[in-house]
């Protein structure tokens, strides 16, 4: 299911924080699934090094990749700065993504750089699965909510908080979502890790589901180097499970915070 | 160009080797090639008993390169006899060199009993993984003891015997001698260096162990250097590797002194890394008219 392939940048928002590329494939490919990731060779030689994992924020069939994310380094930097025309390395899709037979009724939680694959899974959830999702974003500053205007023109209304009041509601995820949580709801978070504890435990606490998309570092990306694992458990067995393979999505329960 | 290798008792098709815990247990790699494609695979350390390895993170990228303190996470021995190399061996037809580390001298003997008889083409001591605390690092920079579980070792095992050298040493050739002597008939270098980074922010090193071992092309001209000096040093096939991405790369450790060369972090770089470099030799050889491979092995001293 995953290839590797070059595609074509034919969008680039770029800002001093965060980044928007469109990608074209050269030719027709599978379709990801919400929370999968390709990994982004991120320069022209061997520095840097290692290839990005960016999961997907949409996705067009054929062939036609979106990627929001952050500009945290040189390879983030790299990606950022490609121009309409130049071709980025791809590889994937890759990773377990989220468990689409949701039961209940999907509520998508998005923090930050978060947000990013969340707009794939509702557009997914909306078309595949016929399912309108509730959505509650928040972010530090409107600066970082890259991704709104895509949930709305798949006619969702997004609940937003921003910590600087700057957009939306002034306060944390955690200050608006007790009032939103209905009991058949299922959660689907993506963001900081603090963000994600927080609706582990509150799911936990009204027992509903919850998935969460995590990320780790990453060398191979195919679950062979062991590099990305992060601690789980079931019951009361601790073991570690690759971001890469086993993840990037999680059951909340199983996550060792 | 004919690509087949002698590495001592070990025949292979092609001189192009998976290095030990970058290619997983071959099948990950699988659905971009076929892997019986390559010369042959070296898996994971396996350990007698299952470890879970080091905790996160486990990786730091580095200048053209990257850190690394998996820890020789690993299934066990028994579950590899059991159940990972049958698997395997049902749906992809390539040597498997099984690398095998301890935490003392017993254990090294005791993993290479459980794996006579199997179906691995060689065994790889790894003496020199330098994360794991105890054993492995302590036996690979005293030469005394390099000798002592090579020979221990030898007794045991009719397979194949590599000996994975560490460059954290100050004279890799004296390992090497020792393995030599200890009975090893290939050497296989070299293993990761020791480095480390440091967290800015926590002003704490990244890596729980403090030190993580150093992989990729930076490392290749130091690697290079270790294997010219130890095809001096000893008259054993040698499987170079440390930094290798492409056939130039591997022409080099072939005219250095290897036999063979195995290809490690390139494969994170690029999935089909190994089979770029068998095409890329094959290629080589067409264009400078050389049939055989083997005729190129050590030239660089003459």
């Amino acid at each position: 299911m995953s290839e590797s392939f070059k595609a074509k940048v034919i969008f680039n928002n770029c800002g001093a924080k965060m980044a928007t590329l469109v990608l074209q494939a050269p030719k027709p490919i599978s379709s990801p699934s919400p929370a999968q990731f390709y990994l982004l060779k991120a320069g022209e030689f061997f520095d840097p090094f290692l290839r990005r994992p960016l999961s997907v924020s949409q996705f067009e069939e054929p062939g036609l990749l979106t990627f929001r994310f952050g500009i945290k380094g040189r390879g983030t930097s790299w990606l950022a700065q490609r121009k309409k025309g130049e071709e980025i390395e791809l590889l994937g899709p890759l990773g377990n993504g989220f468990d689409l037979k949701v039961e209940g009724h999907p509520l998508l939680v998005g923090g930050g750089l978060g947000i990013a694959p969340l707009v794939y899974l509702a557009q997914y959830l909306l078309e595949k699965e016929e399912k309108v999702p509730k959505v509650v974003l928040g972010a530090g500053t409107q600066k970082d909510l890259r991704g709104l205007k895509a949930f709305r023109r798949l006619g969702l209304s997004p609940q937003v908080v921003t910590e600087d009041g700057s957009y939306g509601k002034k306060g944390m995820i955690s200050d608006i979502l007790p009032a939103i949580l209905d009991r058949d709801d299922e959660i689907l978070a993506c963001g900081p890790r603090p963000m994600l504890y927080y609706l582990s435990q509150i799911a936990a606490k009204n027992n509903l589901k919850c998935q969460v998309a995590l990320e780790e570092v990453m060398a191979c990306g195919v679950g062979a180097c062991l590099g990305c694992v992060t601690p789980v458990k079931n019951g009361e067995e601790l073991s570690y499970a690759r971001v890469c393979t086993e993840g990037p999505v999680f059951e909340a329960s199983k996550v060792v915070w | 160009m004919d690509l087949t290798v002698n590495l001592g008792p070990l025949h292979l098709q092609n001189p192009v080797i998976t290095a030990s815990g970058t290619f997983g247990w071959g099948e990950e790699y699988a659905s971009f090639f076929d892997p019986g494609s390559l010369g042959a695979v070296t898996v994971k350390g396996l350990t007698l008993k299952p470890k879970s390895g080091n905790p996160p993170p486990r990786l730091v990228e580095t200048p053209a390169g990257l850190l690394n303190s998996v820890g020789l996470a690993n299934p066990g021995v028994d579950k590899f006899v059991n159940e990972i190399l049958p698997s395997f061996k049902k749906h992809y037809n390539v040597p498997v060199i099984a690398n095998i580390a301890g935490d003392t001298v017993e254990e090294y003997v005791e993993i290479a009993e459980m794996l006579n008889g199997g179906k691995v083409a060689a065994l790889e001591l790894n003496l020199s993984c330098p994360n794991v605390a105890a054993g492995g690092m302590a036996l690979g920079i005293d030469p005394f003891l390099t000798e002592k579980v090579t020979a221990k070792v030898r007794q045991k095992t009719s397979l194949p015997l590599i000996v994975k050298l560490t460059p954290n040493v100050t004279d890799i050739t004296v390992i090497a001698k020792a393995a030599a002597n200890g009975g090893a008939d290939i050497l296989s270098l070299i293993n990761t260096l020791v480095g480390m980074d440091i967290d800015l922010e926590k002003q704490k090193p990244v890596f729980a162990r403090k030190t993580a071992g150093l992989s990729g092309p930076a490392i290749r001209p130091i690697a290079l250097a270790s294997v010219f000096k130890v095809y001096e040093a000893v008259n054993l096939p040698l499987i170079g590797m440390g930094g290798i991405m492409d056939e130039k790369d591997a022409l080099k450790f072939i005219l250095a002194g290897a036999t063979a060369i195995a290809v490690g972090s390139a494969n994170f770089y690029d999935p089909y890394s190994c089979l770029k470099i068998i095409e890329g030799l094959n290629r080589y050889g067409r264009k400078e008219g050389i049939s055989r491979i083997s005729s190129l092995i050590g030239r660089a001293h003459q």
